[in-house]
């Protein structure tokens, strides 16, 4: 991948061109059976344009590997380590939090399909005493807020729910309306952001948004975060960065318990990460992922500290999978041989 | 003899051994590939060959299609009495890839791969001791 890397974005000349050729002709062959050559067919995909057209075209072979978004979505809620245990130790540590409370309001930030909402509150059924949650769930893409809606209100609860949907981008939402929300629902606050906040654009956004988080003075404030710097605005390094995660990432789904094809369906979904992280210009790119000591710094720098109060962390989550507290950088991080690949991060207002 | 030079591209036939040796050096492009593919067949065509030997060990990547291309002539090579052939094996990793796409084609009986040209040739005099 040097190679692509050395030529990247105009330097590639008939032979450079060649050689990505052949290098890709090798890797379609046996692409199903090596993480490798999935990996690297995906990189030169997403630079393609940069490379112009060969006489070999990846996408054909790559179709084949496509598995409906429903069954990719399962594999990743129920089998996917990373997801997996960082909703229900998260969803836990919350559950724990409000013991003894009669009302509580959650902010769920990015609340997506509401995957981990609803989980949440099926497991703050054994909350006793908890009387009313009031949800305020944000999110971007009406579709998604909707189902998240349908799917909250299809469960019954032993308390009363009521969820208020909020369709926008984070960072152009109007806290001060957020604020009375929160006022007018009553009980301790707490925020939960997983997957979201990287996708703010820029920086002075994502330290107005945490400020604006700490102003509604949360009981608590969690984040879930891929631990790799996608922000940098270098490519050579972003392209490093990016295929150490990845590459990672990959050897990890190559030990999941299900069939290949949805093994190389989870590959080509984060195809599509790839391809934002390295294929589009600064500012086309929407996968800015942040280390989480960056994330800690914003956090500190409006008003919180971290704290280790995660509830339900496995002492084993297998496939070679580490859990760690790391204490400097206040956060916990699920580390797999040198790469920690997403890191949960638990905040209180200072 | 030389009969054909090009500083990324040699042909040299033995009148002696009936040894024709093509030496490969760096990027060669399509069309100087093809030319020397072409002289390649001529020459075995109007002289008597019986071994063939590419030094690709210095070449640089070869198109897919042009490995094809090479592979194609085979067959009329071997009609006009060509009995062995071998590749000295490129340093390259995608020449090696080109490679594979010429091995892919076939003429596994009669074609073979070394790492150097000594070791080539002793396999070369082996096939085709009784032809020369």
């Amino acid at each position: 991948m040097n190679l692509v890397m050395q030529n990247y974005p105009d330097k590639f000349t008939e032979e450079s061109k060649l050689e990505i050729e052949a290098l890709l002709e090798h890797c379609l062959d046996g692409l199903g059976e090596s993480s490798e050559k999935f990996l690297a067919t995906l990189f030169i995909r997403a630079i393609r344009k940069h490379i112009g057209p060969t006489t070999i075209d990846e996408h054909i072979y790559l179709k084949r590997y496509e598995v409906p978004q429903i069954e990719l979505f399962n594999v990743l809620i129920q089998q996917f380590p990373f997801v997996r245990y960082s909703h229900s130790i998260v969803n836990q540590t919350i559950a724990d939090i409000v013991q003894g409370e009669s009302t509580v309001t959650i902010l769920d930030i990015g609340i997506g399909q509401g995957i981990q909402i609803v989980n949440l509150l099926e497991r703050l059924k054994r909350v006793s005493g908890l009387r009313k949650v009031v949800v305020i769930g944000v999110e971007p893409f009406e579709d998604a807020l909707n189902y998240a809606g349908e799917l909250i209100n299809s469960i019954n609860y032993p308390y009363n729910v009521e969820f208020i949907p909020v369709c926008s981008f984070i960072e152009a939402i109007d806290f001060a309306e957020i604020g009375n929300m929160v006022e007018a629902a009553g009980g301790p606050l707490i925020v939960n952001e997983s997957l979201a906040l990287h996708h703010i654009q820029h920086l002075n956004d994502r330290h107005k948004v945490i400020q604006s988080v700490r102003a509604l003075n949360p009981k608590a404030f969690f984040l879930t975060e891929p631990n790799v710097d996608h922000f940098e605005p270098d490519f050579f390094r972003r392209f490093q960065n990016c295929y150490n995660h990845f590459y990672h990432i990959f050897q990890v789904i190559d030990q999941l318990p299900v069939g290949v094809k949805e093994k190389n369906g989870l590959k080509l979904f984060f195809g599509r990460e790839i391809e934002d992280v390295i294929g589009g210009s600064d500012h086309e790119r929407f996968e800015k992922h942040e280390p989480s000591f960056r994330w800690v710094e914003k956090l500190t720098v409006g008003g919180f500290k971290m704290v280790n109060g995660f509830k339900g962390v496995p002492d084993d989550m297998g496939y070679g999978i580490k859990v760690d507290y790391d204490a400097f950088n206040g956060c916990l991080g699920f580390r797999f041989k040198t790469e920690t690949i997403i890191s949960l991060i638990h905040a209180e207002c200072i | 003899m030389e009969i054909f030079t090009h500083e990324n591209a040699v042909l040299t036939y033995d009148p002696e051994t009936l040894e024709l040796l093509q030496t490969w050096k760096g990027y060669v492009p399509t069309e100087l590939f093809r030319q020397v593919i072409d002289a390649t067949v001529e020459h075995v065509r109007k002289h008597k060959v019986v071994f063939l030997i590419s030094d690709t060990s210095g070449q640089k990547v070869v198109s897919s299609s042009d490995a094809e291309y090479a592979a194609s002539v085979m067959k009329v090579m071997i009609e006009n009495g060509l009995k062995a052939m071998a590749f000295v094996i490129p340093e390259n990793v995608f020449t090696k890839f080109s490679l594979k796409k010429f091995s892919d084609a076939g003429h596994g009986d009669v074609v073979a791969y070394f790492d150097s040209l000594t070791d080539a040739r002793k396999w070369g005099e082996l096939m085709t001791s009784k032809d020369r």
